[in-house]
Parts: structure tokens; sequence; C-alpha cells
């Protein structure tokens, strides 16, 4: 995944604007699912934030992958491109669902519908009536049983995009940081790297309901078995780490994200981060 | 009875956790495990027939797109064909649960592969190597020792200009009696379509 702001030449951005567009989002469709680009404002103004995301719809059934597809798979990617001083934040991720890939093999990511979305700041010296146009660059891996690779190359004018109520939907989707003060749970490791496993310890602040947890990707470690227990208000989670010899990237740290179910079935997540040297 | 029964119930759930440690499969640095499979024509190949050569397993399933990425490019037949010449033995081992020899010989003929395809349908030998993903790739050296695990480049997505190749360098340096200095990555593709 990468984002990037681009810079459109000024006469383009101008004949773009001014261009006659059927579509305020242009849909674009290819195997399973469909990709939508979408904004939480109909209004973009001068040195204002607004969410810019992609809305996938998925066939039933099937699978889109997280930032971590699990064993196999393939993380989905959006590349925004976005006019001259226009600046993106990272991607954001809504919580995932674990499935299994195939034997033995773990996967997450998404099922039905996902937004994916990013914070773009607007620079003070636009001009109200022609924002200009936003584009991405959209690709995935859909899976049910057999898997398809898709892509879209997505593009809208920012006037012509309405205000999505999507995003309300989306909004509560997302983890939580971790910032001590109103968490649910206090955190603490033990185990690491010299062990080959890394243990969390969420004492919550009353028992949770079935909990989940999901590892970031990393090129430089390999997560094996993961193996999670909760007695009263005590969650362990056990996971299997090893360092890939060789392959580059960070092993100092293991971020992640855990995610409970409450009783009506809203899902809820918080970020993690531990160390792996040892706790 | 009640008492035997538990102990059962127990020693059950411990040969299942045992079960589900052993799809974790081989690390780099262990003795590459000897297997037995049959190729698309009937005879059976085992491992320990290569005994004292550099054998790289490819885990394949043509109905990968990623597979299907790499062979269109050539990718792992021009691989094949360099290194064989240099010595190397290069075999396909495909797990996928409803591919027989047919199938794999038709993938084999269609692609003019000039190396064996192993059918592993029961996925035995994908669970003991412990493969996820089509591509997976595994590089065994002349001593038996696996020295190289994962992904075939660097280029999950296919858009590089200029991919990394991490098998051909760890074949190069299997080859020149050096250590293998990327031994592991993380492989990408398809899940291995196991048997259920």
């Amino acid at each position: 995944m990468s984002l990037r702001g681009t810079t459109l030449p000024a006469a383009l951005v101008f004949f773009l604007a001014w261009s006659v567009s059927s579509a305020a989002a242009q849909e674009a469709g290819e195997s399973r699912v469909t990709a939508r680009l979408v904004a939480d404002t109909a209004a973009v103004e001068p040195g204002s934030t607004f969410r810019l995301g992609v809305h996938f719809e998925i066939d039933d059934g099937w699978h889109i992958y997280w930032r971590n597809p699990g064993g196999a798979g393939l993380a989905t990617a959006v590349d925004f491109e976005l006019p001259d001083g226009f600046a993106a934040g990272p991607l954001q991720w809504p919580l995932p669902i674990a499935f299994v890939q195939s034997e033995g093999i773990p996967g997450y990511g998404y099922e039905g519908s996902v937004v994916l979305a990013t914070v773009v700041t607007v620079p003070r010296d636009i001009d109200r009536r022609r924002p200009g146009r936003v584009q991405a660059e959209v690709s995935w891996l859909a899976c049910k049983g057999v898997c398809v690779l898709g892509s879209a190359a997505l593009e809208a004018s920012l006037a012509e995009l309405p205000e999505d109520p999507i995003f309300r939907q989306w909004a509560s989707h997302l983890p939580h940081s971790s910032e001590p003060g109103d968490l649910p749970f206090t955190l603490s490791a033990t185990g690491g790297l010299a062990d080959g496993v890394v243990t969390h310890w969420l004492r919550w602040t009353e028992a949770p309901h079935p909990v989940e947890w999901f590892p970031d990707p990393s090129d430089a470690l390999e997560i094996g078995d993961v193996r999670i227990q909760t007695r009263g208000e005590l969650t362990r989670i056990d996971a299997a780490v090893k360092s890939r010899r060789g392959a580059e990237g960070s092993i100092s740290e293991l971020p992640s994200v855990v995610v409970i179910t409450g009783d009506d079935g809203g899902r809820r997540g918080w970020k993690l981060s531990v160390g792996l040297a040892d706790n | 009875m009640k008492h035997v029964m538990r102990i059962v119930v127990i020693v059950m759930a411990a040969m299942a956790a045992v079960s589900a440690v052993a799809g974790d499969g081989v690390s780099v640095g262990d003795r590459a495990p000897d297997f037995t499979l049959t190729d698309t024509a009937g005879n059976e190949v085992s491992l320990s027939d290569f005994e004292g050569k550099v054998v790289v397993l490819e885990w394949l399933n043509p109905d990968c797109p990623f597979v299907q990425r790499h062979y269109k490019a050539g990718t792992m037949k021009n691989l094949a064909t360099t290194y064989q010449g240099k010595g190397v033995v290069w075999l396909s081992v495909n797990s996928t649960n409803y591919m027989d020899a047919a199938a794999n010989a038709k993938f084999k003929a269609n692609n003019d592969l000039p190396y064996t395809i192993l059918v592993d349908q029961s996925g035995d030998v994908g669970h003991l190597y412990g493969a996820k993903t089509t591509p997976h790739m595994y590089i065994i050296d002349g001593g038996g020792t696996l020295v190289y695990i994962g992904a075939i480049d660097d280029d999950p997505r296919g858009g590089s200009d200029n991919p990394t190749n991490y098998v051909a360098a760890a074949l190069d340096e299997v080859l020149a009696d050096k250590p293998v200095t990327t031994a592991e990555t993380k492989p990408y593709g398809c899940s291995v379509k196991y048997k259920k």
C-alpha cells in the first residue's frame, strides 16, 4: 500500500474540472469486486480536511485482504493521486475479520463491503468551484476457494463527489489508538523473539466478549501459531514469533490490533504494540 | 471408566495440537525431510533420488493468478533452464486437492516444462514442508539442508521494472559455496488449496 500526492499540470486540472463527467464517483468493476471513490464532504473547503476513500463491494462468499493478508493472499492496495498542494495521511484500515484460507492457513480481510480511506488536507489557496480531480489506483486479490486478481483506475472531480453516508457507517469500524486513559484494558507482555513466543496479557475492566487478534504485516517477522485464552477479565494471547533470516524490516516491535465483539454483535478494536526483546 | 475416557480425550486433544503445529513445516537450517510422490507419468520420485545435488522445490497451482503470471512471464521455466545447466534439480509440487496427474500433465505439456511436476493431492508433502502459498519456494543444498524458504521475488503485484529474484540470488550463492544472504522471505500468492 502506498499513498502519494502528485501534481497535475494546472492547465490539465482546469480542463478536467470543466469537462463533463457523467458520474460524480466513477465506478469500476472487475472480477468479484466493485470499487468506487467516496468522500465524506460535498464541499472541499480551503484549509480544511476531509476523508477520501474507496468503497469496495464484494460478492457473497468472496473476501479481499487486510494490510496483513495472513498466511497467504495479498493486501489490498490503494494509491491516491491528488491535486497539487493536497496531502493524504496514512490509509485507514477498518477492523478485519479472520477466516481460514485453506487447511491451517489463517487469513485476515473483509467480506461484503469495506471502505479504505485517508484524511486529506486541503491547501488554503484552492478555488472552491474548481478544487481539482482525484485519482486512485486500486488493486486487490479476491478469493473464494479460487482467487482472482482485480484492479481499477478510479477518477472523480472533487467538486462533483457528494457527501457519502457510507462514512458514518464505517467510522466506528476503525481501531482506536492505545493511548493511556480511556482504555478498557491494561496491556503487558512476556516472552519475545528469543523465546520464540510473545505473550500479550490484557486485563480488562470487565470480562470481554470473544477476543480476536490481528498482527500487522512484517517482512522480517514470521507469526506462527496464535492461541487466545480468556478467563474472567484476563486475556492471554500467545503468538509464535521468529525472525526471517536476511529479510529486511524491524524485529523490535510487534504491532497488532485486538478486537472484541459486544452482545449486539458490534466490534471494537484497539491498536497494540509490544517489544520483542525479552519482556 | 470415566477416568479412562478423560485420558483418551486429553490424548486426542494433545494429538490435535501436535497436528496443528506440524503444519508449520520446516525452517532454514533444517535437514530437508525426504518424501516420495508420483510424477505426471505415474513414476515414483523421492527427494533422496537427488542426494548430493542442489534441489529447488516450487509449490504451484495452475489455477492461481500469481502462478499464471509467472508462467506467462516464463519466470520459473527460464530460471529452471538456467540452473539445470549448472546441475540444479527443479521439482514442482502441486498440493492442490483437486488436481490429479492428468491435470498436471496437461499443464506441463501446455507450458513445455523441462522439469517434473509431483502430484500431492493429499497435501501430505505440502504440510510436511509448511507450504502456504503458490508459489512457495524452497532450496536444498547439496548436503540436504534447507538454505532458502520464501517468495520467488520481491514483486508480489508484478509491477516492478527490476524485481529481485530471491531464488536466483540464493542459488548463485549456494553454487559459489557461500551462505545465503536472504535466506527467508515472506511468501506471497494464493493459499495452497489443501484437501480438507
